[in-house]
């Protein structure tokens, strides 16, 4: 069974007097790769600092790996990978010694450890570069690489793709994904790609003025919602649907059909419906997707 | 986490910032110039006190002290010179004195008095300057560039962090110290040619309520002498470098953290200048710098201070400025 390695536990945090965060509770396993979303200012990055103890917290608790990082910072720590907003980096040093640098700080990351996952992120081209010379997108891969080179059990990410080229967003994805499923780390992602977040993550945390409004996994986010059929004869197909069929059926604002039935039906209607000759141009599946569902959840909201 | 790894860490960072190549070529430039025209002025007033006195001869150092004493009880006599410059020609002139008496040559110039000379014209000010520019965006400029959030997220408790920036520091304001004798042994010895470190030096002249107090007086051999004054430039750099620590902790900007430092350094003898006999400007650390002049027994900017009192001065205000660091470093929210 998954092991439970990150816990908040009723998390607030107040500066000068205003409420940032207000109560968050969240749980992360091995082996999981969970999407934290919300809009700006609503406290992603707050949290995200509290976990690894850059922030203090005014009232909570989190647990990592079974320490509180207020008691036992150190215990906590050697646990987590991270990277917090930008990949920042010495910039007057090349990769490699920041890597070393860094290295030295932790126990245990062998030289072979670092050249093993300079590889990992492709950077075994550019590493004696000083980090001045780097695009954002390659401080991004040397960011990922000094989180990852002492396999944390808990790997954080604040916004990992910025900067990224297509490519290497796609080879990121699938580079968190193994992380998480060949070698059970728990990871936790925030973004605001949410075409990113969908793509990579088991669950997604919906965050909106520093309270979780949801916590869903994507399968769910995605499962199939109707079919839709765009016709030109809106108010005949929608009759014929719910005489013949028995469909609840909705004419949508971009004037297709939305009607619930069971897809063995599909065939069935656009056969009545070319016979009908009401102008089928196509038929789709309804699947609704995580920015409706983040839209919906976080709509109307103003920048505390 | 070994200490002594962070530590080589924290002092890989600076050498690899390049400040210290800087500092290097600042006290290059510096030295040359200032020895160069020590050179000059030297030659100058050997010439014209000779001419004034009509003798050719230049090296006669008896003569020209002598001409010299009479210079200084001559202006003594004016009634518009102020109670305090009159102090510092009786210090002077009483000097003069001593070295005819006791048959020591104040006119000749060495690599050793110029190193010695050196220390005492930069400890105030010059000195603390580069210490400044080392140590004040030891912590500011990881703030400023987001790198504090790398250092703070490792495994290492706060203290432990700041514990190793604090002695690597250390260890650099020693290099800097080291930097400065070699820079000026070098440039003063192509300049003047000799060494000089084994002529005697007399320091122990103090003033006590305006008179020129002479029972402490010692002789130590010149390089005794620099090896004191460098001891004491490495304490006024120790404390100005726990101070600069400390604002660099305090402010997230370099440039704000260099210039309150800087200001705090030049605001303090502008102070000590105009409220001299106000009580509370002796425990000021920037009238307190000038620790070499204990021993060549100049003037000090505030009445009544001495060398113990200066040190203990300077080394509380590191102490306070330390505590005040590892206080708001444990603690602080990094925000951004």
């Amino acid at each position: 069974m998954s092991e439970r390695v990150l816990e908040l536990k009723n998390l607030h945090k107040s500066i000068k007097g205003k409420k940032i965060i207000k109560g968050i509770d969240l749980e992360l396993f091995s082996g999981e790769v969970l999407g934290f979303l919300g809009p700006n200012g609503s406290g992603k990055t707050t949290t995200l600092r509290m976990i690894v103890g850059l922030i203090r917290m005014t009232e909570g608790e989190v647990i990592i790996a079974g320490h509180s990082i207020g008691k036992d910072f150190v215990k906590a720590m050697k646990n987590v990978g991270c990277i917090i907003e930008n990949p920042e980096m010495y910039d007057y040093l090349s990769g490699w010694e920041n890597l070393k640098i860094l290295a030295s700080m932790e126990k245990g990351i062998s030289k072979e450890r670092m050249k093993e996952v300079v590889s990992l992120v492709g950077m075994e081209k550019r590493i004696d570069d000083k980090v001045y010379t780097y695009s954002l997108g390659m401080k991004q891969r040397l960011g990922t690489a000094q989180a990852i080179m002492k396999r944390p059990k808990l790997l954080i990410l604040d916004e990992p793709a910025n900067g990224l080229d297509p490519a290497g967003i796609s080879e990121f994805r699938k580079l968190i994904q193994k992380l998480a499923h060949e070698e059970s780390m728990a990871v936790l992602v925030s973004s605001h790609i949410l075409a990113e977040i969908e793509m990579m993550c088991d669950r997604v945390a919906i965050i909106k003025q520093g309270e979780v409004v949801q916590v869903t996994t994507v399968k769910n986010i995605v499962k199939d919602q109707g079919i839709i059929w765009k016709i030109k004869e809106l108010q005949q197909g929608k009759k014929l649907l719910e005489e013949e069929f028995q469909a609840s059926v909705q004419i949508k604002e971009d004037q297709t059909l939305l009607a619930f039935l069971g897809e063995e039906l599909v065939p069935m209607v656009n056969k009545r419906f070319m016979e009908e000759g009401l102008g089928l141009i196509y038929v789709n599946k309804n699947q609704k997707s995580l920015e409706d569902l983040f839209l919906s959840l976080t709509e109307g909201d103003e920048i505390v | 986490m070994k200490l002594y790894s962070l530590v080589g860490n924290e002092v890989f960072k600076i050498i690899m910032k390049k400040r210290l190549w800087v500092i290097v070529g600042i006290l290059i430039i510096l030295i040359g110039l200032f020895a160069y025209g020590e050179h000059y002025t030297r030659e100058r007033t050997q010439s014209q006190i000779a001419e004034r006195i009509g003798i050719d001869d230049v090296d006669d150092w008896r003569e020209i002290t002598n001409q010299q004493l009479m210079d200084l009880e001559r202006r003594l006599d004016n009634p518009f010179i102020p109670e305090e410059g009159r102090a510092s020609i009786q210090v002077r002139a009483e000097q003069l004195r001593y070295y005819l008496s006791e048959d020591i040559n104040p006119t000749t110039f060495s690599a050793a008095q110029f190193m010695s000379n050196f220390m005492e014209q930069s400890i105030f000010l010059f000195l603390p300057l580069l210490i400044i520019l080392l140590a004040s965006d030891i912590v500011s400029k990881e703030s400023t560039t987001g790198t504090i959030k790398l250092l703070m997220t490792r495994p290492v408790p706060r203290w432990k962090i700041l514990t190793s920036k604090l002695l690597a520091l250390t260890i650099l304001e020693m290099i800097v110290i080291l930097l400065m004798a070699t820079i000026a042994l070098g440039i003063s010895y192509i300049t003047f040619g000799q060494g000089g470190f084994k002529e005697p030096v007399i320091t122990g002249f103090r003033i006590v309520n305006g008179e020129l107090d002479v029972s402490n007086i010692q002789t130590v051999s010149r390089g005794t002498y620099i090896l004191m004054t460098y001891s004491l430039g490495y304490i006024v750099a120790f404390s100005i470098g726990k101070m600069a620590l400390m604002v660099s902790v305090l402010v997230k900007s370099t440039a704000a953290s260099i210039g309150i430092m800087m200001s705090s350094l030049i605001g303090g003898t502008f102070l000590s200048f105009f409220i001299s006999d106000w009580e509370i400007t002796r425990y000021l650390f920037n009238v307190n710098l000038r620790l070499t002049d204990f021993l060549s027994g100049d003037l000090q900017p505030v009445e009544g201070l001495s060398l113990s009192f200066s040190i203990s001065i300077l080394l509380l205000w590191a102490l306070a400025a330390t505590v005040v660091a590892f206080g708001v470093f444990s603690y602080k929210d990094i925000l951004d």
